[in-house]
């Protein structure tokens, strides 16, 4: 079978979301959202809340991990970095709202 | 008098399924399923393509023949967990007297919670993980373990059934036998054939009776049939339930073939637990403690849960060199097992593919070893790493005192 490196943080994180605060880590792969201001490598420290406007939010939608904004008006969406559409709340899944950037230098 | 408890069952509907929908809402509405990379078998089916006769365990090549629309999905075990991991979240929210069975079914005791009726908060459970995860559970909720998991099951998805207290053995009554714990499709005949149909065909027949077929499990079988379950909810600790066992040997060991084979051992009887329980795992993490106390720990997973220990071998060697960094002795080895996941059931129809029929022929033998050890002992079948050990110890070699015992931590 073929292996998975793990998370250098796994067994922490396998912990965290018995923890009142349910946090998570995500380690960002790409460019994708320079745009919002993360760059490769970052790690996100994800908190699960609820939302607030103007939150920034990794969200599940279409397989993908997208980073986004929330809008709660005029309807509760995401913006994601342009070109791309926003997406309405319900065609998502929100995987954590990014309290803190862990930049690796 | 004791007041009656409040046990709610969870049970996330077509786990797998519902999280991929979840996460690509194109799927939603869809008949679609996940599965057919490694076995070639339906690990979890949209409730879409149940509805066009496709079931968990069918071989993809008839389920496809099936449901030509259907759409496949390979399985990313690693969201699922962290999906799990969030559903289970809101559970703690309620109490944390909270069992988790596997990723996706698990039992919350609501008798001691202080707001509201068991019924508001199960409600609420289910409607903050349909609006948060955007999947869909089933709970029972009832007096005991037994009665709010049939609950759970009874019709699902997207459900909710009470079980009054009192009226637990008028709700089992008219199920059918297959329904209690212990009787599975093979043993069903068995109770058929008795005239015992129904769970109060049990609950009627005189104990000597029932003791003639059920063996020695008929008193047990009984008291589910009519509808008594004493069992406790067992909360997790921080953790979710995992598989372990450590050794630490009579003398420091720096002979990397005979801590490899004790690792292997360790693997064998843990996979043992595993497939007793009906379950797979995919993460393990080996631990080492090096002479003067300094621990270590290494951790890898595999793509798709295993029950079967050679799925783990190939890990063993791999982290022991990452964690095996100083030129020092050893004085203890420790493997764990994470990541459970319920182990798929047997096919239901028959195997076209190679893979499939490997994956099936492997399982049939690890039962059939395992039934083997059970019945004559547990040497009665060793691998080439077992006998090694035996020979190294009796001869005086080895850097560990014995044979591990099983269930050891």
């Amino acid at each position: 079978m073929d292996l998975i490196p793990s998370h250098p943080l796994s067994l922490l994180l396998e912990e965290i979301p018995y923890h009142p605060s349910r946090s998570f880590v995500h380690q960002v792969d790409s460019d994708q959202w320079k745009e919002l201001g993360i760059q490769k490598k970052d790690r996100l420290l994800l908190e699960f809340r609820p939302l607030k406007d103007l939150d920034l939010a990794l969200i599940l939608h279409h397989g993908q991990s997208v980073l986004t904004r929330y809008r709660h008006h005029p309807k509760p969406h995401f913006l994601p970095p342009s070109p791309s559409p926003s997406i309405p709340e319900n065609e998502a899944v929100l995987q954590g709202v990014v309290t803190c950037l862990i930049r690796m230098m | 008098m004791n007041s009656p408890r409040s046990i709610l069952h969870l049970d996330a509907d077509a786990f797998y399924a519902s999280v991929e929908q979840a996460a690509d809402s194109r799927l939603r509405g869809k008949p679609m399923a996940v599965g057919g990379e490694t076995r070639g078998v339906i690990s979890s089916a949209s409730y879409e393509a149940r509805a066009l006769g496709v079931r968990t365990a069918m071989s993809t090549a008839q389920a496809k023949r099936i449901c030509p629309s259907l759409i496949l999905v390979p399985g990313d075990f690693e969201k699922y967990e962290r999906f799990s991991r969030l559903m289970f979240s809101y559970a703690y929210d309620l109490t944390p007297d909270v069992e988790v069975c596997s990723i996706d079914e698990g039992y919350l005791d609501l008798s001691k919670q202080g707001h509201g009726h068991p019924r508001d908060s199960a409600i609420h459970l289910a409607k903050v993980i349909r609006d948060n995860l955007k999947i869909t559970i089933s709970q029972g909720l009832a007096s005991n373990k037994f009665c709010s998991a049939v609950a759970s099951k009874l019709k699902k998805p997207n459900n909710f059934i009470e079980v009054p207290a009192g009226t637990e053995r008028e709700f089992l009554a008219p199920l059918p036998s297959r329904w209690l714990p212990g009787i599975g499709k093979k043993t069903e005949s068995l109770f058929v054939g008795a005239g015992l149909t129904l769970i109060s065909d049990l609950a009627h027949m005189p104990l000597k009776q029932l003791e003639r077929i059920a063996g020695s499990s008929a008193s047990a079988l009984q008291s589910f049939a009519l509808g008594i379950d004493l069992r406790p909810v067992i909360p997790a600790s921080a953790a979710p339930k995992s598989f372990g066992e450590q050794e630490t040997f009579t003398s420091n060991s720096q002979d990397e073939f005979f801590i490899l084979a004790v690792l292997r051992s360790m693997t064998d009887r843990l996979c043992r637990r595993l497939r007793d329980e009906g379950l797979a795992a995919r993460t393990l993490t080996l631990r080492i403690r090096y002479k003067d106390m300094e621990d270590m720990m290494r951790s890898e997973s595999i793509h798709e849960p295993s029950p079967h220990e050679s799925d783990f071998y190939p890990l063993l060697h791999l982290l022991l060199r990452k964690a095996w960094t100083r030129p020092e002795s050893l004085r203890l080895v420790g493997v764990r097992l994470t990541n459970l996941h319920a182990a798929l059931p047997e096919p239901e129809l028959a195997l076209t593919g190679l893979a499939q029929k490997s994956a099936t022929e492997r399982l049939q033998l690890a039962e059939a070893s395992d039934l083997l050890r059970r019945r004559y002992g547990k040497k009665a079948i060793l691998r080439g790493h077992d006998l090694w050990l035996r020979k190294k110890l009796s001869s005086g070699e080895g850097g560990g005192d014995s044979l591990p015992d099983p269930g050891k931590n």
